[in-house]
C-alpha cells in the first residue's frame, strides 16, 4: 500500500526537478523582500533595545527561520495543479487507478518541497551565513525536537488547506482569486509579514484560533523558544486540531466534488 | 506615424479591453478585491508598527501612509496599462503569435506594450491616490498647483522606472524560453519600493537607488508632497527613467532581431 505512494513520490521528484532553476530563481528573488525586512525592521530599532518584546536579533532570527521554514514546507503550485487536474480532465487518470487522490497529491506535495528544499540551499545556507551573528540559537535539544514536530505539523496543515482551495476549481473556472485572497490573509494572519504577538492583544487571542498562525507564526516560536509549557502545549494541540479539521474538510470537498466531475478531455 | 494615430489606437484598444472585462464581471470583482486586500495588508503592517514606535527612519505614522499610498498608486497605474502585456510577451514569443504584433504598421514595442489594459487595477490606484489624500489631510499639508504639477511628473518618471526595468527583463524571453520566473520575481522588487529609502544603509541602498531605482520610485514623489523635494535625486529618477527607457529599447529592438517565430 505504501509502496504505491513511495513510487509517485519518486516520479514527483522526477517530475519536480525539472523546475530547479525556477525553484532556485524564486528563492533567490525571495531574498530581496528578506533585505528589506533587514533594513527596516534596522530602522525601526534605530535607539531601541526592544520592541514587542522582541530584541533586533530576535526579529532577524524570527524572519530568517522563516525563510528556511518556507523553503521546506511552503507549496509551490500545488493548489494550480490541482485545478488544473480538475479543469483538464487528468484527474480521469488517478480516478482510474486504485489510488487515494489526497494521498497521491500528499505524496506528491512531499517530493516538490524535497526537490525545493535542495535546489534553494544554496541562498538559504548564504543568507543564514551572512546573518549568523545575529541569530538567536536555540541550546536545548528538546526545543529542537519540538520544532521539528511543530515544522511537520505546519507542512501538513499547508497541504491540507492548499488542497481544500485546489479542490474548489470543481466549482470555480477560476482558483486564482481565491488563492491569492487566502494567500493574503496566511501572510497577515499568519504571521509572515510581522510575529502575531506584535499584534493587540485581542487581535493577537484571535489570530491563535485561526490555522494561520499554525503555519508559520507557532513552528516560529516554538525555535525562538519563548512560549511557556502550557502555551506550547496549547499550540500543538490547536495545530492538529486545524490539521484535522482541514483534512475532513478537504475529504468532504473531494466527495461533493467527484458529484459534479464532468471528466472533460483527459 | 503621427502621435495622435498611436494616441487613437492606445484608446482604441483600452476600449477594448474594458468591454471584453466586462464579459467577466464577477472573475473582476474578485481580482479587484484581492488588490484591495493585499493594499489593506501594507496599511495593516504600518499600524502595527507604529503601534510600537513613534517613527521609523524619520517618517512618521501618516508620512508612512502617504509613502504606502503613493506607491500603491504607481504600481496599479503601471499595472493598469503595461505591466499585464509583459506576463503575455513570453508566451507571444514561444508560440510565434508575435507575428501578428510585428505585421501591424505602428512600432512593436508600442503594440507588445499597450495591448491590454486593466481597468481594475485604475480604480485600485484611485483607491491608493484616495489614502493619500486621507494622509495629506492628516498631516495638514498645503497642495499647490506647483506640487500637484510636480507629483505628476514624478508619477510618470516611476512608471517610466518600472515600465523600462519590467520589459527589460521580459525582453530577456526572446532568448531564454522559461523566464516566467523572472516575470513573478519583479513583484518582490515592489515591496522594496514602500519603504522608506533613508533605513536602507551602504551598497544595498546604491544599488536600489541607482541600478534599480526602487527607491526612487515612490519615495521621491512622497517626499515631494511633504515639501521635502531633493532636486539632485529629483534629476537622478528623471535622468535614470529616461536612459533607462531608451536602453529597454534598444534591448527589445536586439530581441526582436534574436525572434525566429515558432509558428508554421
Amino acid at each position: 500500500m505504501l509502496k504505491r505512494y513511495w513510487h509517485v513520490f519518486l516520479i514527483g521528484f522526477q517530475n519536480a526537478l525539472v523546475y530547479r532553476w525556477n525553484f532556485l530563481l524564486r528563492c533567490c528573488f525571495s531574498l530581496v523582500p528578506l533585505l528589506g525586512t533587514i533594513f527596516f525592521w534596522g530602522a525601526i530599532y534605530q535607539g531601541k533595545g526592544n520592541v514587542g518584546g522582541y530584541s533586533y536579533e530576535g526579529m532577524i532570527s524570527y524572519f530568517v527561520a522563516l525563510l528556511v521554514l518556507d523553503a521546506l514546507t511552503s507549496p509551490t503550485e500545488d493548489d494550480f495543479q490541482i485545478a488544473a487536474d480538475i479543469r483538464e480532465g487528468m484527474m480521469n487518470q488517478v480516478l482510474l487507478k486504485p489510488v487515494n487522490y489526497g494521498a497521491y497529491r500528499l505524496a506528491l506535495y512531499f517530493s516538490g518541497r524535497m526537490v525545493y528544499a535542495m535546489s534553494t540551499i544554496v541562498p538559504v545556507g548564504v543568507a543564514v551565513f551572512w546573518l549568523r551573528s545575529r541569530l538567536n540559537w536555540p541550546k536545548e535539544i528538546d526545543v529542537w525536537l519540538l520544532t521539528i514536530l511543530a515544522v511537520l505539523g505546519s507542512g501538513f496543515l499547508q497541504f491540507a488547506i492548499t488542497f481544500c482551495t485546489g479542490l474548489l476549481a470543481f466549482w470555480l473556472l477560476d482558483v486564482g482569486g481565491v488563492i491569492f485572497i487566502l494567500f493574503g490573509l496566511e501572510y497577515v494572519a499568519g504571521g509572515h509579514v510581522f510575529p502575531l504577538n506584535l499584534l493587540p492583544q485581542p487581535l493577537y487571542q484571535v489570530a491563535l484560533h485561526l490555522p494561520f498562525a499554525y503555519e508559520y507564526y507557532f513552528p516560529i516560536a516554538v525555535f525562538g523558544g519563548q512560549l511557556s509549557e502550557a502555551e506550547l502545549w496549547r499550540g500543538f494541540l490547536l495545530q492538529w486540531l486545524w490539521i484535522g479539521l482541514m483534512s475532513g474538510l478537504g475529504w468532504a470537498t473531494w466527495r461533493q466534488g467527484l458529484k459534479k466531475y464532468t471528466a472533460v478531455g483527459g | 506615424m503621427s502621435w495622435s494615430r498611436y494616441l487613437k489606437i492606445w484608446l482604441a484598444q483600452i476600449r477594448y479591453s474594458l468591454v471584453r472585462e466586462m464579459m467577466f464581471k464577477a472573475n473582476f470583482l474578485l481580482w479587484l478585491g484581492t488588490e484591495t486586500m493585499w493594499f489593506s495588508l501594507q496599511l495593516i503592517f504600518v499600524e502595527v508598527v507604529y503601534g510600537h514606535v513613534g517613527e521609523v527612519a524619520g517618517w512618521s505614522r501618516y508620512e508612512m501612509i502617504l509613502l504606502v499610498g503613493v506607491n500603491h498608486w504607481i504600481q496599479q497605474l503601471f499595472q493598469a496599462f503595461f505591466m499585464v502585456n509583459f506576463f503575455n510577451l513570453p508566451e507571444l514569443i514561444r508560440t510565434g503569435k508575435l507575428d501578428f504584433y510585428l505585421a501591424q504598421p505602428v512600432s512593436p514595442q508600442f503594440l507588445v506594450s499597450t495591448r491590454l489594459f486593466e481597468p481594475g487595477a485604475l480604480i485600485n490606484g484611485a483607491l491608493g491616490l484616495g489614502v493619500c489624500g486621507y494622509a495629506i489631510l492628516h498631516l495638514g499639508l498645503s497642495i499647490t498647483p506647483l506640487g500637484v504639477g510636480l507629483f505628476i511628473l514624478l508619477t510618470g518618471f516611476g512608471v517610466m522606472i518600472h515600465y523600462s526595468l519590467l520589459l527589460a527583463l521580459v525582453t530577456l524571453s526572446f532568448w531564454i524560453v522559461r523566464s516566467q520566473g523572472l516575470i513573478y520575481g519583479y513583484y518582490n522588487l515592489f515591496q522594496i519600493s514602500r519603504l522608506p529609502r533613508q533605513a536602507f544603509k551602504g551598497m544595498v541602498r546604491i544599488i536600489f537607488t541607482f541600478a534599480l531605482p526602487m527607491l526612487l520610485v515612490a519615495n521621491v514623489p512622497s517626499e515631494a508632497l511633504l515639501g521635502r523635494v531633493n532636486w539632485n535625486l529629483l534629476g537622478v529618477m528623471g535622468g535614470l527613467g529616461t536612459l533607462f527607457f531608451l536602453a529597454t529599447h534598444f534591448l527589445f529592438n536586439r530581441g526582436l532581431r534574436a525572434y525566429g517565430s515558432a509558428s508554421s
